[in-house]
């Protein structure tokens, strides 16, 4: 075999991305600590136990100052492995906003694309559905939500229909703040869905007890909004308390992001959360959560039990 | 519907956050400056013709003022942020008819009584020229300022003090209702955005309501 001799060109090119493999943030963490995926039960696809919520963060309207922004903050969010991004059309702009900033980073492959259907009149899914697809930029969504339970019946048949056409790849339904869990209980034991969203975090652990056991027994994926309580559990403990050193020697936690959404995401049933920010810096603690060592049940017990205390 | 609006908290019907609503409210500044001095003219313009008891053009430039806001903040930058905002406009443009409503005249607009004027005039002069003030105090910046025939709640505060002014009866509780609910509203939405002091417009509201009961009250003691 002719030995191959490199250029001095693809030399060079070489050195270079090695070197941005050792000293670039994203490529570096990606390197050491890869991102914690979980299995979409029932199918063959993973998804990284952190994603990106858009409630109010995303609204930011035509400013193009705060639209680069976003920009920012959603690429630091795919160079660190993220995928799935959730939205509404009830968030404002944030559908529109998003599509720039997607448009912007040229439509990364990884973007697992999440939305809902939020009308009260049942036969408008599919056009609501089109309008999301226009905004993003997007030919389809990955997951269509019926949002907050609104008109759930009409729309889940109507997403059923989209979903066995290909329209889309899987359907789910959405709560938040503890709203309707009996209704959305029997929904779930009831209907075929590929996801479902709610509230769970350190302080609201209701689901624990019924929808959780249920979503695992039902083969159903969990999405964790409101991981901080939207902001309020996160900014107390910022201010008041240091992230504990057992918490920080066990758990590799760094920050109180890392302690929240680590308890989160080691729960059996969770697929992941997606906390929203607004900043590049809570982005980067918000993904740093999504790898290495995470709690035990036992574990998980005591940081609520910490938390509770304070 | 009802039932499923419920379920849903104050929170949820502020889709953005605070930098955002009150960066909407500099842009409108920024955009329309220096229309502010005309807006200001008007607005003493408007007490002045509320007080001389011509109420007729008072109110109808005042309602074309309430279409104009509706207009040029609730259903164009506003309408970005708010699902809402387009309900919120045609409530607005409903005050705009409401006032062109009270100035039909059924009968001969009756100016017996002794007017309200220095509750209509302090309370105008709030919307008009204080709350400028003390919200560009508040925002750190004269871009904060929120202004008459603007911004939707100066305009409010204004609107019911040149009410008070220039109607009696049930023309000026019909003139008041929607600028009073605007002034709850607006406290409920500042409340959700913490800001520094929210409750002054509900508190204005309160003045106007306060204002208006007392005038029978003090006709009787006459």
């Amino acid at each position: 075999m002719p030995e191959v001799v490199p250029t001095r060109r693809e030399f060079l090119t070489a050195m270079g991305v090695l070197t941005a493999a050792f000293t670039l943030p994203g490529f570096s963490q990606a390197q050491s600590k890869a991102l914690l995926c979980k299995p979409i039960p029932g199918s063959n696809q993973c998804l990284p136990v952190i994603g990106m919520g858009t409630w109010q963060t995303f609204n930011v309207g035509s400013s193009a100052s705060l639209r680069q922004a976003r920009t920012l903050v959603l690429q630091k969010f795919f160079e660190l492995g993220g995928r799935m991004v959730d939205c509404s059309p009830m968030y404002g702009s944030s559908a529109d906003v998003l599509g720039y900033a997607l448009q912007q980073l040229d439509y990364p492959e990884a973007l697992f694309a999440a939305s809902k259907i939020w009308t009260s009149n049942g036969d408008a899914t599919a056009e609501q559905l089109n309008t999301q697809q226009n905004a993003w930029g997007i030919q389809r969504f990955d997951l269509m939500q019926v949002h907050n339970l609104l008109s759930w019946q009409a729309h889940l048949d109507h997403l059923m229909q989209l979903k066995a056409d290909g329209s889309i790849r899987y359907i789910g339904i959405t709560t938040s703040h503890g709203r309707r869990h009996r209704e959305l209980e029997h929904i779930m034991q009831s209907q075929p869905l590929d996801f479902v969203q709610l509230t769970y975090n350190i302080r609201d652990r209701v689901v624990e007890q019924r929808l959780l056991p249920l979503a695992r027994e039902r083969d159903i994926a969990i999405i964790a909004n409101r991981p901080y309580g939207g902001g309020g559990i996160i900014k107390t403990l910022q201010s008041r308390h240091p992230v504990p050193a057992w918490a920080r020697d066990e758990l590799d936690c760094r920050t109180w992001a890392d302690y929240l959404l680590k308890f989160i995401v080691s729960h059996n049933a969770i697929t992941c959360a997606i906390p929203a920010t607004t900043q590049v810096v809570h982005m980067q603690e918000n993904m740093a959560a999504g790898s290495g060592t995470m709690p035990d049940d036992a574990m998980r017990q005591r940081m609520a039990a910490h938390v509770a205390s304070l | 519907m009802i039932d499923q609006w419920s379920t849903y908290a104050l929170a949820d019907f502020v889709p953005y956050l605070a930098e955002v609503y009150f960066g909407l409210i500099a842009a409108a500044n920024q955009t329309y400056w220096p229309l502010h001095v005309s807006t200001l003219t008007l607005g003493l313009v408007l007490i002045w013709l509320g007080c001389s008891r011509r109420p007729r053009l008072a109110l109808g430039l005042l309602a074309a003022v309430w279409v104009w806001v509706a207009y040029s903040f609730l259903f164009t930058r506003y309408a970005e942020l708010n699902w809402a905002a387009h309900w919120l406009g045609w409530g607005i443009v409903a005050q705009a008819g409401l006032l062109l409503l009270a100035c039909i005249p059924f009968r001969r607009l009756d100016h017996s009584r002794m007017p309200a004027t220095w509750p209509g005039i302090t309370i105008a002069l709030f919307g008009l020229l204080l709350y400028p003030l003390i919200t560009a105090y508040l925002g750190s910046s004269w871009s904060a300022a929120e202004v008459f025939a603007i911004h939707p709640e100066p305009t409010a505060m204004a609107s019911m003090g040149i009410s008070l002014l220039a109607l009696r009866g049930w023309r000026l509780v019909l003139t008041l209702f929607i600028p009073i609910a605007w002034c709850l509203l607006a406290s409920l939405h500042l409340h959700v955005l913490e800001h520094a002091f929210p409750w002054m417009p509900i508190i204005v509201a309160a003045t106007a309501i306060l204002a208006t009961i007392a005038r029978p009250l003090a006709r009787d003691y006459k």
